[in-house]
């Protein structure tokens, strides 16, 4: 488009245009365009907030409606298309709840037809899961209302928040509650239309009951308003599928509620939605059409972190934008849903062997175990695969094509044990290692017609091989799966983001500091243009990048990235996530590198004053800050207070690896050595001697660790004039070292010089002077 | 119905003085609907928000005139939401020993979101008194008003809006631009009204 469009086709654009269309080519290269659909997108938002003001007006400010037949009590709840009122009916006394739609259906008789038709279609229904309605009729003012069961209970997501212990599970079984609710009201032909959370009260016996069913919308001229209209906004619009969104009302079917019980599932697993519903109709519009929602279990919130694939596929299904590959119906998701309840294979995708596989290996886990470790790398890239088949599945539409792929797919995890059958591998001398080596060469070959496949084997294969450091193997790799997906996708598309992130990882691995300064750099472009600075991959690559930056002696760099990160955390995932901490945390790290232990250590003393209050005592995040403090002031030569610190450290390694595990001796040994610094040498020697006694109960006879500890317990004796008890520890102690790990060893060195400090302090110059020179022949 | 406009810092100024009938009702009226709906917004009926935001207005005061509200080192916004919480923990009490209740949100939300429905329903009751300050503009017109607000408000078409006012269509579109333009600066106006200049505020 040469010339400039008129305004009302960018407001066009900007209500509904594809990224790809000639406005938006035209606006990108104008500048008095680009300006223009700015000033358009902010005006867009005050509107928005406007409406929203005056609709709010309108709804606080109205009184108690007069209805026929009805004592009007109270308000119980207001929304964006009504108000809900207690009323008791005159005739019964009865006391029902009453819905009062905003909206009026005088003079408008089609609508009017719709909705008491509605009502009639539900009415019989009866099911412990649907709120009955009972009457409908117009207010004296000429609003529809219509009369229902009146339900004690609240909101569902106030009820799932407040459901903090409870598991996985019990949300899944609450679900299924709404979806039986959902199907029955399906088979007498009630179609709900507008499924939300505020739908559905969870009563007093915590059972979950649905609400409005098909009435809401039934005075509508469509199947769901204009966006534009006074009171809708996000509240409303946010759980609209995609064809809602387009008005076209034959394509609103059973499907419609599929979708809407898959957003509700979704936040009610994550507490988010999936994705962002907040802004302006346009906008909201445009997500719920284009933004594909990550799986629920990568959400930092909620109880993603309990969530497996199985329920990721379900959630995913039931949201697909395209209503032929959602489930096709309510029961069917149920279905599923209760598959996964009773951890039987889940229906979506029975057909696949590998999955299969793996629920066989839920059940018989300790048969398992030796493969356990292979298996993950599996299940890894298979969903890589899989989201893979599903992203080029819709850009193709040739459904066939990736079921032959996903095939192939699985036949290549199969050869990865070298046979169909895992329990054979066990007895095989095939480590997951040569497994990954042996399937990285067979790649390219098994798969010469696809490319996409290759890239994303040869990424997750590359990680593995990382993860066993088999660094110059996984570089290469990794590198071909960046060639690969530079030639599919373009320099500009999250998936080469990725690919360039994970060659940064093996680079920095290899100590190739400047060649992954590069390509995180270039990831980091990629996801601030394509996912936002908020996004977790945004802020995952910002933290590899802080570390090489910090690796390679930048730190005034690496200082400022820190500070962007942290402050990302901060405003993304809250002040007292753990990755919220770990950026804190190396932020510390590298203002010390840079010389400002003060401000280093303030800000460790808060992190760990966050920390103890929110994570528990052996998350490890809290041993990591306790080690840092303990050193920076100890550096600093405050030891009196380093030495609590210290402490601690020793309590939680105890308490998290055992009061007889290297690493916890080790700390209690530095502990006993501060203590001794501190003049307390009778606490020292108790410390240390417990050390001792621990580590000859625990460790192997001849491990170097015991003399090492048994000469510093000498060497406090020494200091504590216990000079004939000191001296033969200390001298079998060097003997046991020289003899391990040789005399030039740090270790035995050390011992050595103790001993000459015994003897200057016993007043024995010449023995001293012999092992100050060398230690005796 | 446009009422003298006070700075926020003015008006408090004024509470000072118990006498100030004028005062009182200036800082009630700017500060009551916001309370009101407010608590409306965290799940409160009508009758328990009425009553906060008269218990907090009541009680700000009250801590104000005895000096424990100083506006040079907090927010309004934080002590106002301060006093308003706690009576809102307080009644939540009481109804917890009456559990059959229809639609009771759990109205002590965490303090962040707290602060941003406050913020949202200032944001509101700002813009409310910038359409009623707008629909009292002389200079721009009834008829360009009527247009913007079927056109841009109602989310009705040009062409039908024009036809209904007897405008052309580009007049509609006109209409839409200066009401805005001229809503934009009003909003500011009563945004920077609202805002303490002394060092401790934002």
């Amino acid at each position: 488009m040469d010339q400039c469009p008129a305004v009302a086709q960018i407001e066009a654009w900007l209500a509904l245009g594809e990224p790809g269309d000639a406005v938006a080519e035209h606006v990108a290269g104008c500048g008095q365009c680009a300006s223009r659909a700015a000033d358009l997108r902010s005006d867009d938002r005050l509107l928005h907030d406007l409406r929203r003001a005056e609709h709010d007006r309108a709804s606080v400010v109205h009184g108690l409606p007069s209805i026929g037949g009805y004592t009007v009590v109270d308000r119980l709840s207001a929304g964006g298309q009504g108000a809900v009122y207690r009323a008791i009916q005159t005739s019964t006394g009865r006391e029902v709840a009453i819905k009062v739609l905003h909206e009026s259906v005088e003079g408008d008789e089609r609508r009017q037809i719709r909705f008491h038709r509605e009502v009639a279609l539900i009415s019989p229904v009866r099911h412990p899961g649907i709120v009955t309605v009972h009457d409908r009729g117009e207010t004296d003012d000429g609003r529809a209302y219509f009369s229902m069961e009146l339900v004690s209970g609240r909101p569902l997501m106030d009820h799932v928040l407040d459901m903090e212990s409870a598991g996985v599970e019990d949300l899944l079984r609450l679900f299924l509650q709404v979806c039986d609710a959902v199907a029955t009201a399906h088979q007498h032909g009630v179609i709900h239309r507008d499924l939300k959370p505020s739908n559905i009260m969870v009563d007093l016996d915590g059972h979950a009951r649905v609400l409005d069913f098909g009435l809401a919308r039934s005075i509508d001229d469509q199947s769901f308003p204009a966006v534009t209209a006074p009171g809708e906004f996000a509240g409303t619009l946010a759980y609209a599928s995609p064809e809602q969104t387009r008005g076209v009302p034959e394509q609103v079917d059973a499907m419609t509620d599929v979708y809407a019980l898959g957003h509700i599932l979704y936040q009610m697993l994550t507490e988010e939605h999936p994705y962002p519903v907040d802004g302006p109709p346009a906008e909201v519009i445009r997500a719920i059409n284009d933004v594909e929602p990550r799986p629920p279990s990568q959400s930092a919130r909620g109880r993603a972190r309990r969530l497996d694939t199985d329920i990721d596929t379900i959630v995913l299904r039931a949201l697909s934008k395209d209503p032929a590959r959602r489930y096709p119906s309510v029961a069917q998701l149920a279905e599923d849903v209760r598959r996964r309840l009773a951890d039987q294979p889940i229906l979506s995708r029975r057909d696949s062997s590998w999955y299969v596989l793996r629920k066989m290996v839920r059940r018989h886990r300790a048969v398992f175990a030796v493969v356990a470790v292979l298996l993950t790398a599996l299940i890894a890239f298979s969903i890589a695969v899989t989201v893979l088949a599903i992203d080029l599945g819709r850009q193709r539409d040739s459904a066939r094509l990736e079921a032959r792929k996903a095939r192939g797919v699985t036949e290549f995890l199969w050869g990865l044990f070298g046979a169909g059958n895992p329990e054979r591998a066990l007895g095989r001398e095939v480590t997951m290692r040569d497994a990954v080596i042996a399937a990285s060469e067979r790649v390219d070959e098994d798969f010469p017609e696809y490319p996409d496949v290759r890239g994303a084997i040869k990424d997750s294969l590359g990680l593995a091989l990382l993860a066993f450091d088999d660094l110059d193997r996984a570089e290469a790799l990794l590198g071909e799966s960046l060639r690969l997906h530079l030639d599919l996708y373009g320099a500009d598309h999250p998936t080469t983001a990725a690919s360039y992130t994970n060659l940064g990882m093996a680079q920095s691995a290899r100590g190739k500091l400047e060649d992954a300064e590069r390509s995180y750099r270039a990831a980091l472009a990629i996801y601030r243009r394509r996912v936002g600075d908020r996004d977790r991959n945004t802020l995952a690559v910002m933290g590899n990048l802080t570390g090489v930056l910090r690796s390679l002696d930048r730190p005034q760099e690496a200082e400022e990235l820190a500070r962007e990160t942290l402050h990302l955390r901060e405003e993304t995932l809250g002040s007292t996530h753990p990755e919220t901490f770990d950026a804190r945390r190396v932020l510390a790290s590298i203002l010390w590198d840079l010389g400002r232990a003060p401000e280093a250590e303030s800000i460790l003393k808060a992190l760990l004053a966050d920390e103890t209050r929110t994570l528990d005592e052996s998350h490890p995040s809290v041993l990591s800050t306790v080690n840092a403090l303990a050193v920076i002031l100890a550096t600093q030569g405050k030891l009196s207070e380093a030495e609590p610190l210290f402490g601690r450290a020793v309590e939680i390694r105890s308490l998290v690896r055992g009061p007889s595990h290297q690493s916890t001796l080790a700390a209690m040994s530095n502990l006993g050595q501060l203590q001794a610094e501190l003049g307390r040498l009778d606490q020292a020697e108790h410390t240390l001697a417990e050390v001792v006694r621990r580590a000859t109960e625990s460790l192997p006879p001849e491990h170097p660790y015991i003399p090492y500890f048994r000469a510093g317990h000498a060497a406090v004796l020494g200091e504590l004039r216990r000079f004939d008890q000191a001296e033969p520890m200390l001298l079998e102690s060097h003997a046991a070292l020289s003899a391990s790990l040789g005399d030039s060893h740090r270790w035995t060195t050390e011992v050595a010089s103790m001993l000459a400090d015994l003897y200057e302090r016993w007043e024995r110059p010449t023995d001293a002077k012999a092992w100050r020179d060398g230690p005796e022949d | 119905m446009i009422t003298a406009t006070r700075t926020t810092s003015q008006l408090l100024e004024g509470l000072l003085d118990p006498g100030n009938r004028p005062v009182w009702a200036e800082f009630d009226a700017r500060y009551r609907p916001i309370l009101r709906s407010w608590s409306l917004r965290l799940g409160l009926s009508e009758a328990d928000a009425d009553d906060i935001a008269q218990e907090t207005l009541t009680r700000f005061v009250q801590d104000y005139r005895s000096g424990k509200y100083d506006p040079a080192k907090g927010r309004l916004r934080a002590w106002l939401i301060g006093i308003a919480r706690y009576r809102i923990i307080d009644r939540r009490r009481s109804l917890a020993r009456s559990p059959a209740r229809v639609s009771a949100i759990d109205p002590v939300a965490g303090e962040q979101e707290l602060d941003r429905v406050w913020d949202q329903e200032h944001r509101a009751a700002i813009l409310r008194e910038a359409m009623d300050r707008l629909r009292e503009e002389t200079a721009l017109g009834q008829s360009t008003i009527d247009a913007f607000v079927r056109f841009a408000l109602d989310g009705r078409s040009a062409a039908e809006v024009a036809r209904e006012i007897g405008i052309s269509a580009d007049s509609v579109y006109a209409a839409k631009k200066r009401c805005l333009c001229r809503l934009r600066e009003i909003v500011s106006m009563l945004e920077d009204r609202d805002e303490l200049p002394s060092p401790g505020s934002d």
